[in-house]
Parts: C-alpha cells; sequence; structure tokens
C-alpha cells in the first residue's frame, strides 16, 4: 500500500527533475570547447596613436570607430584598422588606466 | 572594450589572439598566465584565471564624424588599414545587427531594424526602467537609465537634433549623458554598457535572450 501511495510522488519528482534539467541546458551556454583555427598572434603594444589634427583627412567620415572616453581622454580606434585576427586585440593606455581594446 | 587590470593578479594583463575561437567569437590568452579569455563574456574560460572576470569599460561604434564631433579632443590608432568595409552602409542590412545587454540576471537585445524604427525606446530590464537611444546615420546605441536622483524621466520617442527630449523639455545629449537644456539643463544619466554583436553571434552565446520585436 505504502509503495502505491509514494508512487505518483516519484513520477512527480522524476518529471520535476526533468523539467530542471532541460531549463540548465537551455540557458545561456557555457560549454567551453573553443576551436583551434591557428597559432596563438603575437600581441600588440605600444600600437602608433596620433592626434585628431593628424589624422584629418586620413580617415573618412562615414569609418566606423571604436570610441571610448576615459578619465577626460578619449581615443578612436577605425574598425578598418582592427579587422583580421592580427589586429582583434590592442593593449593601450588611456587616462592612465591600461585597456585592451578589443574587436 | 576592457581594463586590464584584475584584483586576482598584480600585473596588467597584456592580451593576445589566441587562434581559438568559441561561439563563433574571439577568444583571448593573456601574455602572464596563458588563461583563455571569451571576448564576448568578458570571463576567463580555462586555466589559472578561471573564474576572473574583465571590468567593461563603456565603448561605443559609431562613424568618424560623428565621433570626432561629439570628442574634439580625441587622439585616435594610427595603424595601416587592414579593411576597407566597415563605414556606416555595412548596416545595409540592419536585421542582422543588434545591441545588446547583460543585466543582472538579465540578457536583452534590440535589433537595429526595430532600432530605426524606434529610435528612443522605453524599456526595462528587470525592476530597472531604461532607455534605448539609436543614432541611425552612425548606428550608434545607448542604453542610460531613467531614473535621475529620485526621478523617473519620461522620453518622448522622437530624437531633436540627436539629442534626447523629456516631457518637460529638456533636452540631453547622449554622447555626454547629460541634459545640455531645458528645466534639468546639467543633470547627468547612467549609462549602462552596451555591446554591438552580429545578431547570430549574441543568440548562439545567449540562446535565451529576449529580442525586442
Amino acid at each position: 500500500m505504502t509503495s502505491m501511495k509514494s508512487l505518483p510522488i516519484l513520477i512527480l519528482l522524476v518529471i520535476i527533475s526533468l523539467l530542471t534539467s532541460f531549463a540548465r541546458a537551455d540557458e545561456t551556454n557555457r560549454d567551453f570547447q573553443p576551436v583551434t583555427l591557428m597559432k596563438p598572434l603575437p600581441a600588440i603594444v605600444d600600437a602608433p596613436i596620433q592626434t585628431r589634427a593628424e589624422m584629418e583627412g586620413r580617415i573618412n567620415d562615414e569609418e566606423l570607430v571604436l570610441g571610448v572616453s576615459l578619465n577626460g581622454s578619449s581615443r578612436a580606434y577605425p574598425i578598418n584598422m582592427l579587422n583580421g585576427p592580427s589586429r582583434e586585440i590592442i593593449n593601450d593606455k588611456l587616462g592612465g588606466k591600461a585597456i585592451a581594446a578589443t574587436w | 572594450m576592457y581594463a586590464s587590470d584584475i584584483k586576482e593578479h598584480k600585473e596588467r594583463l597584456v592580451f593576445q589572439v589566441s587562434g581559438k575561437l568559441w561561439q563563433r567569437s574571439l577568444i583571448m590568452r593573456d601574455l602572464q598566465t596563458g588563461s583563455l579569455w571569451s571576448h564576448l563574456l568578458g570571463e576567463c574560460m580555462e586555466g589559472p584565471l578561471k573564474g576572473s572576470s574583465l571590468t567593461p569599460i563603456p565603448a561605443v561604434v559609431t562613424s568618424w564624424k560623428d565621433w570626432k564631433k561629439s570628442h574634439p579632443e580625441t587622439t585616435v590608432l594610427s595603424l595601416k588599414r587592414s579593411a576597407k568595409i566597415f563605414n556606416t552602409d555595412v548596416y545595409r542590412n540592419p536585421e542582422a545587427y543588434l545591441i545588446g545587454i547583460n543585466y543582472l540576471k538579465t540578457v536583452k537585445a534590440w535589433p537595429y531594424d526595430f532600432l530605426i524604427k524606434n529610435p528612443v525606446h522605453q524599456d526595462q530590464l528587470e525592476s530597472e526602467k531604461i532607455v534605448v537611444v539609436f543614432l541611425d546615420d552612425s548606428a550608434t546605441g545607448f542604453i542610460f537609465k531613467r531614473k535621475v536622483g529620485n526621478e523617473l524621466v519620461d522620453f518622448l520617442r522622437k530624437l531633436k537634433d540627436g539629442n534626447l527630449v523629456s516631457l518637460d523639455g529638456t533636452l540631453w545629449d547622449p554622447w555626454q549623458a547629460k541634459a545640455i537644456s531645458g528645466p534639468g539643463k546639467g543633470k547627468i544619466l547612467e549609462r549602462l554598457h552596451v555591446i554591438p554583436s552580429y545578431r547570430k553571434a549574441w543568440l548562439s552565446f545567449h540562446p535565451k535572450s529576449l529580442i525586442a520585436q
């Protein structure tokens, strides 16, 4: 008799655990299984930086830039200069802070 | 865009392209410990620093024209171009791009085609009321909290000369995150960290992301 009574509870527990496992699988995908395409590339440090006046005429108005302001200093990274695997990370300093500009 | 300093490591981290991709997106490697970091999550996924996070620095993707206008003192990276295609007309397929946010436990994104129709869009992330702003000529997206001090600011659904307009007639410059004229002049908006992304990459990372439509 006892086992008959507990059967619905067991079934309920199984259903709940199934539902929870589906919910977990559905969350932001965090299984870290990267694909290796090539060897690591040299890090970019001390990339050349110029003033707006020096760059005037060398960038078109419609070109996209990644812009950042920190502690009163601003810098633009033209995305056409960040494209391609060797350029995707620029290790830089701005407004007294060390930053990684990434694309 | 991330700060390179983390509290778990004394020295500033220097990153290189690892040569690996995960979910179609860049994996970075730090030279100091060899740990692997997801660019999109800002999290260390593997290696001695696994579990550490990088602090995001708010950055925008915009046109050179809009950037230099709003930041006349800007400096500029000066490398030889490695591409020519990244101009404002890259957004001819606006449905392929979105801006997203990862806020507390909520992941939400607004596709560019939605934002072109709704350049000033009041929305909500958990209990936080926000406004999503889109300047469509330069495809620049911003997200601000609507709460300023104790007051909840109501914005009109259209921009005026690139500025937000609140119900009391105050004009707010999204670049400065500040009220520039009207009764609220001088008040500051709190800006949230926005991630511009390809829609496919975003959905691959965040299959449960809410998408505005």
